[in-house]
């Protein structure tokens, strides 16, 4: 639609400046707001920190000193960053894996055409909407050495003997978080896999079913087909969700024991914050986007030129 | 077997699905119905060899004690005033913007809604150096104006998004009808598309404030102060000082924690949901 209506076209080009800044005036207006916000709290910050990346600053007097790439340099040989960056890719990846497929049979589950399905979804977003502090001390006692639940009814039913320390084992930490992760993130995917179901016409499967294909068949051909796009969005988004994790893994075991559990958010944080290094912080987050970047885009990319 | 019409074939089918959510459900809300149970359990209950899921003598000691003996009640205090300053400040100053995006058309549109959803994807900790020293600049550590500052980096880009979205619902044909009968443009806006957009800009409100309660890292690190903390790090500082071993506390703070962002959910489930996919499914 358009703004304004013009009733003639002038011709005179001062005529024509004027007509022109006439017809942008309102949306000027109505963007400012929100895009000066915008420039100031979230164009500034990241530019500013990008810049941060290239000093040494000290959280107290905020003096900086200009580096230039000597941050990025430290961090090739620091042997932290590689553990970090490793495990980081293992959570996100792993939790991935194993979370889609669960979250499409949910799914398809919650599109079949049953009574009190509503309420199904709405128990089934619990864990997403309880805010992940709660989720992460529940956790530590459901995982707990000594008392905890998971122990106990994983020795009742025969899988254990002993009670297992799932947070406090090298071999066993990131494990355990993955798993509280991907109950986190169950939810959401399902939900929004589920939207995507909903967007496929039903004679396309009936007509399927008609020609005689099995439900492997109808699957593959149709459902995934159709829900590509979906798909595609969704693993990104969820992939970033996941290599930005952060709260769970504080409360949780805060990057032990040992180095363990380090993710990049949590040495990022514990550099900025705890050994005081604004620079090399700021230099460790500003990789976190350039990784989270050139996969969206080279993600983006392989799956859209397939369509061609 | 016995031959089974499609009728009853139908049936089967859907006592599988039924059982199968049933299932899949109640696994995942085991950690939600062990959270109630512990936080109504006398602590002799509440470590033991043997658990009992229904408590033999349930007790609101833990929530006696949260509620009047902590400074919980001035975290959610302090929770529900940014929360909502946040959610409210976002959809005021959003909603021109998601209007101009969803009914204009101009050279930057497609430059600044790709910004906008992409923004969505950085991690926080990228703010979160800046933020910090623009916030100590401006003395705006420790105060909660400022966190609502640090909230606004993902606020912002997220409600312009969502309300864009409910702004694209509404039939242009409604506003136009308005102009032709003699309204001008902001009487349109303000007698039709206002009116028909409140739905979704309350669900924005609401999604906003429940993005806002549960924010930790920005909280935990902008307030030092207890007077101005906020619930999330006020819980994980109880529970790193040493009440982390005291669950039936720590499950009573969990459950303050996520009732009112439950109750907010269970009436708003349709828009939250619809809000939720919109991004993905209209990709």
């Amino acid at each position: 639609m358009l703004p304004f209506r013009r009733r003639m076209i002038p011709s005179n080009p001062l005529k024509q400046a004027w007509s022109r800044s006439q017809r942008h005036l309102p949306v000027v207006l109505l963007l400012a707001p929100a895009t000066l916000i915008f420039l100031a709290i979230v164009l500034y910050p990241l530019l500013y920190g990008l810049y941060l990346s290239l000093t040494d600053t000290d959280p107290t007097t905020l003096q900086s000193r200009f580096v230039g790439l000597g941050n990025f340099a430290k961090m090739l040989r620091d042997r932290v960053f590689w553990i970090s960056l490793r495990q980081t890719f293992t959570y996100a990846t792993v939790t991935l894996l194993i979370e889609m497929p669960l979250a499409l049979a949910i799914a398809l589950l919650l599109n079949e055409n049953i009574r009190g399905r509503w309420l199904y979804r709405g128990l089934l977003m619990l864990p997403w909407v309880m805010p992940s502090i709660a989720a992460s001390v529940i956790w530590g006692w459901l995982l707990s050495a000594d008392y905890g639940l998971l122990n106990y009814l994983l020795t009742r039913v025969g899988l254990i003997d002993t009670y297992v320390a799932w947070l406090s084992r090298a071999d066993l930490a990131l494990p355990s978080l993955i798993a509280v992760g991907i109950w986190k993130g169950l939810p959401f995917t399902s939900v929004v896999l589920l939207a995507g179901l909903q967007t496929i016409p039903s004679e396309l499967r009936e007509a399927a079913e008609v020609d005689g294909a099995n439900a492997l068949q109808r699957l593959w051909h149709i459902i995934l087909q159709h829900l590509r796009p979906v798909l595609v969005i969704t693993l990104v988004l969820r992939f970033a969700w996941a290599f930005n994790t952060f709260d769970l893994v504080y409360v949780l075991t805060n990057g032990g024991p040992g180095y363990s559990t380090y993710l990049l958010s949590i040495y990022m944080y514990l550099t900025a914050f705890s050994f005081r290094e604004l620079g090399y912080g700021s230099a460790l987050a500003a990789v976190m986007l350039l990784i989270l970047v050139v996969l969206a885009v080279v993600f983006i990319r392989t799956v859209s030129r397939k369509d061609d | 077997m016995p031959v089974l019409t499609r009728g009853q074939r139908q049936a089967v089918r859907r006592l599988l699905v039924h059982v199968a959510l049933v299932v899949i459900i109640s696994v995942i809300s085991l950690p939600s119905v062990w959270m109630i149970s512990t936080s109504i359990k006398p602590d002799a209950e509440i470590q033991v060899r043997v658990p009992r899921l229904i408590p033999a003598t349930p007790t609101f000691v833990h929530y006696y004690h949260v509620l009047f003996e902590t400074a919980v009640p001035r975290y959610l205090l302090n929770s529900f005033l940014v929360a909502s300053g946040t959610a409210g400040l976002a959809v005021l100053l959003t909603s021109l913007a998601a209007y101009a995006l969803s009914r204009f058309t101009f050279r930057a549109k497609s430059i600044y809604i790709l910004f906008i959803l992409t923004s969505q994807m950085f991690p926080s900790a990228l703010f979160l150096t800046p933020l910090f020293i623009v916030l100590k600049n401006y003395h705006l550590i420790n105060s909660r104006i400022g966190l609502m500052v640090a909230y606004a980096t993902f606020a912002v880009p997220f409600c312009t998004w969502l309300l864009k979205g409910y702004f694209d619902s509404i039939p242009v044909e409604l506003e136009e009808a308005a102009l032709t009968e003699g309204a001008n443009r902001v009487q349109a806006l303000w007698h039709v598309t206002i009116p028909l957009a409140a739905p979704g800009m309350a669900a924005t409100l609401l999604f906003a404030f429940l993005l806002s309660w549960q924010e930790f890292l920005f909280a935990f690190t902008y307030i030092q102060s207890d007077q101005f903390r906020t619930l999330p790090p006020g819980i994980n500082v109880l529970y790193a000082s040493g009440l982390g071993v005291d669950f039936g506390n720590m499950m009573v703070m969990s459950v303050v924690t996520t009732v009112p962002v439950v109750l907010l959910f269970a009436f708003l489930q349709r828009y939250i949901v619809q809000g939720l996919t919109a991004g993905a499914v209209k990709g």
